[in-house]
């Protein structure tokens, strides 16, 4: 990061953190954590570049992140990912807090025991208590749980990827003959309500409940209610969305300990459109918002959660051979630095974190949150982030 | 090693010739100058001439200096275990790539083959004849269906070049330079440039390129978004079939790519086989080619830049639709297919895409040497004005703020003549 930026989010936080603190006369402090078990949300999004976000240009397309959500956070200017700039890889490696080198598409399970797998042996937390939401197409149920050995699916996530499910009811929908679904609200509540049948269902790669070929009662009606909100919402359908609404279904639902969640409208621009692509950054900041004030408003999760919010990495630079913001390939600055922002019981309001932190540091600090003691793994937790 | 001519395959023993010298190559380098070996006829004279020279730098070397040059590649390929890879040395596959971008060494290696290249460039250089200079132009339009504002369209060009206010309507460049291609064709033919690949006309609308008098000489290439729709349409099914596994995907692309598609071609571009070639490896290279006209317009000029070097490439953007509710979720799916709802054109966003992307067609003549002198234009029609970006001392550079379009005409054919 240049000094230049380096430069601005020191003011911009101390700017707003100002504002925050003559509005509400203090922060959020630990004595609010009650004293049940702490909760954490990682929530990642896809590739954006910091001039897209908190780049001097970029605020704009996240008033909620920087108005709202910025003052009560502790703000990482530097987060570095050093490892491989694909979903799967750079997602897995927070999980694990190793860099992974995996397969890009999900074909191998991560090579070193997940956050999930050390929740869950060492609290003896049962699967409903850990999960993965994800709206991005690049992954697999896999992403839930290592090979590892002592490890591996008995201790790993409910996983369950809400856009995919999307996906498969449009295009079912039009390859069955009844593309005229697609167009209307009502019926598509049927398209995707009929992909939970177990004919469907496999092709969804979820994995809950330990692998069942069917959803249980429980989980099931979690996914109908989600469906519900989905058609009757009035913003415009995207895979973000219904990946949040089944997140909040979830915590409603479940209150698990441990959430991570990923959103990936902001990856249109793989398709070559600026503007879609900023639609989604603008999305993500919606409903990052939404999730802090669904947060605040659960009493099973107010007082005792810390929320992470990270860009998986930014995007290639304008004129980069790769083709700038269409990928996020390159060995660069604009590609490997991004930020990341925490708010809640481990955090402190208007905290300007300028040092260089590493994505596989989040596992570590998932896990120092969580009160996780065996967890070996490349990434230290983050000092600033703690109860 | 004997050369072959720019226009004619190598013969059988020229090939084997030439794979025997690229056998002595590192492993990593090896797939993808054997794949320009091996689609030859499908190359435009610049990647012919590049491969030459790379060729050329490789016999250069004295033994001793070909290792010395090797060795620091070869080095980092055993640490990496590339050997007991499953990698193609034919072709670029997915696999290959995926396998040398998940290795920790990656960075490194890239480095290494840069290296390498540049030391086999250097060595070609030594002694060839300098080319003679022509003048260069890229002409970029963004037609008057996008409204675009003066911040959208020009902020991303500041760093260099500066805005003129085009007297009069701004469209009529277009309709000079369309209706009087003779003249651009004229200057090519006069200045050595007779192969198709001199010119190109890329339309993300449709009615600019066919508009092209298809006799003058040499004859543009043209590509239209909308003359390649029914080609596209048929593609996008096909890739849409793709699966996730590596080795399932590398044997549908190889599929795609040796896939009779006659039947979809456009009829007008019968028999250029080049160019179909072309298309397929532009669709197949992603970055939106065969998702949304305006990603289709940038992704195959900066293409058609890297691999023919033009001395002319006209650009011009278009509308694309709203997306659909519901099946934007699936952008990759044709939605004439998936959603029986209308069409609906977004100007406004079409906009926003189009402004950027043209300016990438700038960025990218930039990492060229052969464009460090060209003439650029980016034209708004909608605002009346163009970016211009004109070699030092050129008249554009320096005169007045304002050109008719017929002014800005005549600049183009004097860019080209210089």
């Amino acid at each position: 990061m240049d000094i230049s930026r380096r430069a601005f989010f020191r003011s911009l936080a101390a700017l707003s953190v100002a504002e925050w603190a003559q509005q509400r006369g203090r922060g959020l402090s630990a004595e609010t954590i009650d004293s049940s078990r702490p909760k954490v949300i990682v929530l990642s999004c896809g590739g954006v570049r910091c001039q897209e976000t908190f780049g001097q240009e970029g605020v704009g397309n996240i008033p909620h992140l920087h108005r709202d959500l910025l003052p009560k956070s502790t703000f990482f200017t530097q987060i570095r990912n050093l490892g491989v700039t694909s979903h799967y890889n750079t997602i897995s490696s927070y999980l694990t807090g190793n860099w992974q080198h995996v397969d890009d598409w999900g074909k191998t399970p991560p090579e070193s025991p997940t956050i999930f797998e050390y929740a869950r042996k060492e609290l003896g937390l049962p699967q409903d208590d850990v999960w993965f939401i994800s709206s991005n197409k690049a992954l697999t149920s896999k992403i839930g749980a290592s090979a590892v050995r002592d490890f591996g699916p008995s201790y790993g996530a409910n996983v369950i990827f809400p856009k995919q499910m999307l996906i498969n009811a449009v295009v079912n929908a039009a390859a069955q003959g009844r593309a005229a679904h697609n167009a209307n609200r009502g019926d598509m509540q049927a398209e995707l309500q009929a992909m939970l049948q177990s004919s469907n269902y496999e092709g969804l790669g979820w994995q809950v409940e330990g692998g069942s070929s069917e959803l249980g009662p429980t989980a099931r009606s979690m996914v109908l209610r989600a469906i519900n909100q989905l058609v009757d919402t009035n913003v415009p359908i995207s895979g973000d969305e219904f990946t949040y609404l089944m997140c909040v279904e979830v915590m409603k639902r479940f209150a698990p300990s441990l959430l991570v969640m990923t959103f990936s409208d902001m990856e249109a621009a793989h398709f070559g459109s600026y503007s879609m692509h900023v639609a989604g950054v603008r999305n993500f900041d919606r409903l990052t918002h939404e999730l802090w004030t669904e947060i605040e408003a659960d009493p099973n999760y107010r007082g005792k959660t810390t929320l992470l919010v990270l860009p998986e990495f930014g995007r290639d630079f304008d004129g980069s051979p790769t083709n700038g913001f269409f990928n996020h390939r390159q060995d660069s600055e604009e590609t490997r630095s991004t930020w990341m922002m925490a708010i809640g019981a481990g955090a402190r309001s208007g905290q300007v974190v300028d040092r260089p932190i590493k994505h596989v540091d989040i596992s570590a600090t998932v896990a120092s949150l969580l009160g996780l003691k065996a967890t070996p793994m490349q990434g230290t937790a983050v000092g600033e982030i703690r109860l | 090693m004997s050369r072959p001519a720019k226009d004619q395959s190598p013969s059988d023993a020229e090939l084997a010739g030439y794979r025997r010298t690229v056998a002595r190559l590192p492993l990593t380098v090896r797939p993808s100058v054997n794949e320009q070996l091996n689609k030859w006829t499908m190359l435009f004279p610049f990647e012919r001439g590049q491969l030459e020279n790379f060729l050329r730098g490789v016999e250069a070397f004295t033994p001793a200096e070909f290792n010395a040059v090797m060795a620091p590649l070869e080095a980092l390929e055993a640490k990496m275990g590339v050997a007991h890879w499953r990698f193609s040395e034919t072709s670029n596959t997915m696999e290959n790539s995926g396998q040398l971008a998940r290795s920790p060494y990656y960075a490194e290696w890239r480095q290494a083959v840069q290296d390498l290249f540049n030391a086999l460039h250097a060595k070609a250089r030594q002694g060839a004849a300098a080319e003679p200079e022509h003048g260069r132009v890229i002409v970029l339009v963004l037609p008057a269906s996008l409204p675009v504002d003066e911040h959208t369209a020009f902020d991303p060009w500041q760093a260099r070049g500066r805005r003129m206010a085009i007297d009069g309507d701004a469209r009529e460049f277009m309709r000079l330079l369309v209706d009087r291609w003779a003249d651009c064709a004229d200057v090519l033919s006069t200045t050595g440039s007779v192969d198709s690949s001199a010119a190109w006309v890329i339309d993300g609308e449709g009615p600019l390129a066919q508009a092209i008098h298809p006799a003058s000489v040499p004859q543009a290439s043209c590509l239209s978004y909308a003359q390649l729709d029914p080609f596209r349409r048929e593609f996008l099914a096909d890739m849409n079939v793709v699966p996730r596994d590596l080795h399932e995907a590398s044997d549908t692309i190889t599929m795609l790519e040796r896939r009779d598609w006659s039947e979809w071609w456009p009829h007008e571009l019968a028999g250029q086989d080049r160019l179909k070639n072309f298309v397929v490896d532009t669709y197949l290279s992603g970055n939106g080619a065969l998702i949304f006209s305006n990603a289709f317009a940038q992704w195959t000029s900066s293409e058609v830049l890297r691999r023919a070097r033009p001395r002319l490439l006209v650009a011009r953007f278009g509308l694309r639709n709203k997306p659909k509710p519901f099946t934007s979720i699936a952008l990759f799916e044709d939605q004439t297919k998936v959603s029986p709802l209308p069409d609906t054109p977004d100007p406004e966003n079409s906009a926003i895409d189009a402004a950027i992307l043209a300016h990438y067609v700038g960025l990218a003549a930039q990492r060229y040497t052969e464009y460090q002198r060209a003439l650029v234009v980016c034209v708004a029609e909608h605002l009346n004005a163009a970016w211009v970006i004109a070699p030092q001392n050129a008249p554009l550079a320096t005169g007045p703020v304002s050109l008719s379009p017929a002014q800005l005409h005549r600049a183009v054919l004097d860019a080209l003549r210089a």
